[in-house]
């Protein structure tokens, strides 16, 4: 059966899908009761994550490990706000973008330096290092306890204070709408050519005159900012915030979903932190302990069966026989 | 890579009437030809790369190409032609001696700044931004030259792309403009890497073996492309195809194992005993193709 060209056209072919994806966001909520909710919103908080690694990784070719550190960075910010009595939540999340930015601004000039392998491990490292100093900075971050007490927030200043998983839900939901949409908007500009060019032949492009350092060094920063912004949403969602968000297997888990989900495609990405959560959180109720078993086998069906992850998928008419190859 | 025989081959496509060649080559000056042209655009002086191991590409180089010429630099494999390009485009690091850019030391300069200074390049194996098409590609090796601010606007960047039309049509690639970079053959490539060169507005054209692969045709349209440079460019081929080379270059620089053999004219160069040597080897044996032609 041939496949109508219309359908494999690029709008389709992210328009449906993206779609399908918000129609799914907009009415789950009242199909699920509020531990199912606080686990979109965890998965939305972690989806901006994954599409913050996806900036470095798929567009800017720097795998990182150590991106659940802005993550917490921001989390922080958005915890020691709210235990100050600062419970706007979109000045929170302004200030734990702009924490996380300051936080990446400082470490990308020593991880930018490396490439390959040698940035994994220092991102990894840097990673652990912020796990380490805000379990041990207990006067500010409560230490290895973590930070408790952290009151709901006020989306905007003069609204009630968000005390239900739902209404925490759209918060969550319509802050991650917004910055995806910015991402969205600013990958598919000439910047995001800028990074796919350093990302496929960096030496070409500074051989054209591109100071690649340069544009890695800011996309290292963006995605640092996102990661913080994700972080701030993780905080609000979990009202608890410890050195565990930090942790290497979070860093992993959402270079995990940008596997699965698809490196260059953000909505890949939130789809991707999505079936991570389901596979933790939810198919671990029928299978008990099985969940890394379950995450291992996933990932190794998307590197076999899914290199470009679920975004790369198409549709492709089968080829006729003795027509063009 | 072209071994010696093949080189030999190519040398005898050569119009090699030149019977007035001198016995040592090396000593011929390129300025013979080029009393009239003006300042030297590029000069090295004792340029010498060692790679680790101890391998010397270069050793000591003093060479000069003047603004405005069209260059051509041969010599056997190994003879350190492509390092040379490397060190003048800001590739590799000198381990020593210098090099200076119409006038100014660039020794230090990284390969970003002198191609912003006007040295653009185009590689052996040609490199293309794959996953972008080849209109991109084009827009984004003029991006650093360009005078349009904001270029990172989409309207801009546009404006840009419209204005780079030009090189696609001397690459003569303009029908696969939209198409990916990485789904190009690989005559295909070599034209785009060549178009990127000219969208940098160099004012130094380094090409490394811009023949290599081409189709007769495709070797046509590259010679057209570079007749139609303007005048200004200075531009230094280094190529295996003597016929290519007598045919774009006024003057012709031999390297052997990193050091300068001879510099004269194609004609010049055709006829020298030492390049003949160290092209054919020791024993100086002249096929029969090559004896016909000298």
């Amino acid at each position: 059966m041939r496949i109508p060209a219309v359908l494999l056209s690029r709008p389709v072919r992210i328009g449906v899908p993206g779609a399908v994806l918000a129609v799914f966001l907009l009415i789950a909520p009242s199909s699920f009761d509020g531990y199912g909710i606080s686990l979109m919103s965890k998965a939305l908080a972690l989806g901006v994550l994954a599409v913050s690694v996806s900036i470095l990784a798929g567009y800017s070719g720097l795998p990182t490990m150590g991106q659940a550190a802005p993550f917490l960075v921001g989390a922080y910010t958005a915890g020691v706000m709210s235990t100050h009595g600062h419970t706007v939540g979109v000045l929170q999340l302004l200030c734990g973008t702009l924490v996380a930015a300051a936080f990446a601004a400082a470490t990308g000039l020593v991880a930018i330096r490396t490439r390959g392998v040698a940035f994994l491990m220092t991102t990894l490292a840097l990673g652990e290092l912020t796990v380490t100093a805000a379990g041990e900075w207990r006067s500010l971050t409560g230490g290895t306890d973590g930070m408790y007490g952290i009151t709901p927030i006020q989306p905007l200043p003069g609204m009630a204070a968000l005390s239900s998983d739902r209404s925490i839900y759209w918060f969550v939901l319509t802050a991650t709408a917004i910055v995806i949409a910015v991402v969205w908007w600013v990958l598919r500009s000439p910047v995001g050519k800028l990074l796919l060019a350093c990302r496929d032949h960096e030496a070409r492009m500074r051989s054209a005159g591109h100071p690649v350092t340069r544009y890695q060094w800011l996309a290292y920063v963006a995605a640092g900012a996102l990661a913080g912004f994700g972080g701030v949403l993780m905080c609000t969602v979990n009202a608890y915030v410890s050195p565990d968000d930090g942790s290497f297997s979070n860093s992993a888990l959402v270079l995990l979903a940008v596997v699965l989900g698809g490196a260059t495609s953000p909505l890949g990405a939130l789809l991707g932190a999505g079936l991570i959560v389901a596979t933790q959180d939810w198919l671990s109720g029928p299978f008990p302990g099985h969940g890394p078993l379950l995450l291992g086998l996933m990932f190794i069906v998307a590197v076999y069966a899914l290199p470009d992850g679920v975004a790369g998928i198409r549709f492709r008419a089968p080829k006729r026989r003795g027509g063009p190859a | 890579m072209t071994d010696v025989s093949s080189v030999s081959a190519n040398m005898s496509s050569l119009p090699a009437n030149a019977s007035s060649a001198s016995a040592n080559m090396s000593s011929v000056s390129a300025s013979a030809n080029t009393s009239s042209v003006s300042a030297n655009m590029i000069e090295v002086s004792g340029l010498t790369k060692a790679f680790s191991g101890g391998t010397l590409a270069v050793g000591g180089l003093d060479l000069t190409f003047e603004a405005g010429r069209r260059h051509a630099v041969i010599g056997p494999n190994g003879a350190g032609k492509t390092t040379l390009l490397n060190l003048i485009a800001g590739e590799l690091r000198p381990t020593a001696g210098r090099i200076r850019y119409n006038g100014r030391d660039v020794t230090r300069t990284s390969r970003v700044k002198r191609s912003r200074l006007g040295i653009a390049r185009t590689f052996q194996q040609p490199t293309v931004w794959s996953t972008l098409s080849v209109a991109d590609n084009i827009a984004l090796a003029a991006w650093p030259h360009s005078k349009v601010r904001g270029k990172w606007r989409r309207g801009r960047y546009r404006s840009l792309s419209e204005s780079c039309e030009r090189y696609l049509e001397t690459a003569g690639i303009t029908a696969l403009a939209s198409r990916p970079a990485g789904a190009l053959a690989h005559g295909e490539r070599r034209m785009l890497d060549i178009g990127m060169a000219l969208a940098a507005d160099p004012r130094v054209l380094l090409l490394d073996e811009p023949a290599a692969g081409l189709t007769d045709q495709g070797v046509e349209r590259l010679l057209t492309a570079m007749r139609a440079l303007p005048e200004e460019v200075t531009v230094v081929v280094v190529e295996h195809d003597f016929a290519f080379v007598a045919a774009i270059a006024d003057t012709v620089t031999v390297l052997q194992d990193g050091k300068l053999l001879a510099t004269g004219t194609p004609t010049e160069i055709a006829a020298d005993a030492a390049v003949r040597t160290a092209y054919l080897g020791e024993s100086g044996a002249v096929p029969d193709a090559v004896e016909e032609v000298v």
